[in-house]
């Protein structure tokens, strides 16, 4: 569904993606993970075609994605952004629906989805930040794409929110197509993603199922922790330790 | 009860058509309105008629281009007078009209000023940069606006005719007095273009509540909306300027006076802004003719006096919001 090819984006020290070929299917979650600065907003970007200088090429269904018009590629892409900010202080109901594509029963039908409903009169400004990007992933799903893509969806919301929005990014990658996201936490990412998606400097050092990727060797590697894993039927969890302390 | 755009806009309307009656009435001379002689028929028609249709179109025009400058840009204290846009056009409108390029009544006024819009709204965006933040915009557009003020102080000084500086605050707080119908034809090409270039970037404007960032990915070729909407704002300060000087912070006002009444939503700021500008500057003028006894007071300053102390307000709230 999605193939990059040999992706690059210069950067000021040092290339910000480099050799990135990858071929993903449609109907999975994507978790991309990585350290700070390791390229994931990058190649997020890249990939949303927000990036003017990234070459390469992408094919998505067959197109040369980076190619269509803005247009073209809006029917296929929704985008959450690392940081939004709303500039006005409108209503939640008029924030999902900004670009007014649908009917006022498939609003109400979405924002139910998103459980948006009893907030959709109240303003950006009188919502926690979890709810506020709640309705920013709704505003961004509305059109259903069969792209999504994420930028550290759950950074900075507790833990509630963090599961809400991880599930429903799961559901739609279920029911509409591929979502790729970047996330932190990695027993979140672990536990929700299909597969993920591990970049260090530009590169992507592996994808793959999340055990295969969460590797001894990648933590250390990437991330410079060692972890102690424990897996119940319900989920994932960890206590990482930075190799320094280790050593110590 | 909340009201809608539209019962709004009704309501707006109709205060706009009493406060127009209003000003049609005042003025130099007193009128007997049920039986005009010759003379006060000639007032009507060659002044005071002119006069409140220069108003409109010059009220709507600074209401639009506040409001698409603020939706635009993404920032609150965008205004084509104080971000020195105005003074731009102003600057090339003086050059023609006192050095003889052009004969005193042209449609090339309006087109060659345009220019100075242009140059305006270029500078303003190279200086600032993308994705500024609102202070940064003010400060870009108050030194465009300084030095465009003082390059046409300058060129009235240095003009041929010797009574061009005497005109001096009359282009710099911009007034609606002694115009005729040449004004209203040199002010209405350019709005006339200008309201449905924005209309088809309507979408584009509102989707700008989100990032730029966001927005390309809604469908929108960003750079190109941007470049049409740069237009428009040019467009219809430079008509406002060639026909009645620089009156700033209409466009400022008109917008917040939208936004407190509870219509947050771009859309509503867009289409309420020019209405609300009308209602804004017949207030100011009609005020501006009442207190003036020989010669008559340049509406701009009451707007100034008016829209300044909003902007400080403006400027401290958004120092709070960034402590």
């Amino acid at each position: 569904m999605l193939e990059l090819d040999d992706l690059y984006l210069a950067g000021i020290s040092r290339p910000r993606l480099q050799h990135i070929n990858l071929k993903l299917t449609s109907n999975q979650l994507i978790g991309v993970i990585g350290a700070n600065g390791a390229g994931k907003s990058s190649l997020l970007r890249g990939i949303a075609a927000v990036e003017p200088q990234l070459k390469g090429h992408i094919r998505f269904k067959h197109q040369d994605w980076l190619r269509l018009s803005h247009r073209q590629r809006q029917k296929y892409l929704g985008y959450l952004p690392q940081t939004e900010a709303p500039e006005w202080d409108i209503r939640i109901d008029e924030l999902v629906n900004l670009s007014a594509q649908v009917t006022h029963s498939q609003l109400m039908k979405h924002l139910e989805k998103y459980a948006l409903l009893t907030l959709k009169e109240r303003r950006v400004s009188q919502v926690s930040g979890g709810e506020r990007q709640r309705a920013l992933l709704a505003r961004a799903t509305l059109s259903e794409p069969q792209l999504l893509i994420c930028d550290e969806p759950v950074s900075g919301l507790d833990v509630a929110h963090q599961l809400t929005i991880m599930q429903q990014l799961h559901n739609h990658a279920r029911t509409h197509g591929l979502v790729l996201a970047a996330i932190h936490d990695l027993a979140l990412a672990a536990r929700f993603c299909d597969s993920l998606l591990l970049m260090h400097n530009g590169e992507l050092v592996q994808s793959g199922e999340p055990f295969e990727v969460l590797t001894e060797k990648n933590l250390a590697h990437c991330f410079g922790v060692q972890a102690e894993w424990f897996c119940k039927d319900n989920g994932v969890g960890w206590i990482p330790t930075p190799l320094q302390a280790v050593k110590d | 009860m909340k009201l809608s755009q539209r019962q709004c806009f009704i309501i707006l309307f109709a205060i706009v058509i009493l406060l127009s009656a209003l000003q049609l009435t005042v003025g130099g001379s007193s009128i007997n309105w049920w039986m005009p002689n010759a003379l006060e028929k000639d007032i009507i028609w060659d002044i005071r008629v002119p006069r409140t249709l220069l108003t409109w179109l010059i009220a709507s025009a600074l209401g639009l281009a506040g409001a698409v400058m603020q939706l635009l840009l993404r920032n609150p204290l965008a205004e084509p007078g104080i971000t020195g846009v105005s003074g731009c056009a102003a600057l090339v409108t003086i050059a023609c009209l006192y050095f003889g390029w052009l004969p005193a009544f042209s449609f090339g006024l309006p087109a060659l000023a345009l220019v100075g819009g242009l140059l305006g709204v270029s500078l303003l965006m190279v200086l600032a940069g993308r994705r500024a933040s609102p202070t940064r915009v003010i400060l870009a557009g108050v030194a465009i606006a300084t030095m465009s003020s003082a390059a046409m102080g300058l060129l009235l000084y240095l003009a041929p005719n010797p009574f061009a500086f005497q005109e001096w605050a009359f282009w710099h707080m911009g007034s609606l007095a002694n115009k005729s119908w040449h004004s209203v034809m040199l002010a209405l090409p350019g709005i006339v273009l200008a309201f449905p270039i924005v209309w088809l970037g309507r979408r584009f404007l509102y989707a700008l509540t989100l990032s730029e960032e966001t927005v390309a990915t809604m469908g929108f070729n960003v750079a190109r909306y941007r470049n049409w909407m740069l237009l428009a704002v040019a467009l219809l300060t430079t008509a406002s300027v060639v026909a009645v000087g620089v009156i700033g912070f209409v466009g400022l006002l008109a917008p917040h006076a939208v936004r407190l009444l509870g219509f947050n939503h771009p859309k509503y700021v867009l289409w309420l802004s020019p209405v609300t500008a009308i209602l804004l500057l017949i207030s100011f003028d009609t005020l501006a003719q009442l207190m003036s006894t020989a010669r008559e007071l340049p509406v701009g300053i009451l707007a100034a006096l008016v829209g300044a102390p909003l902007l400080i307000v403006l400027l401290v709230r958004e120092r709070n919001s960034h402590a």
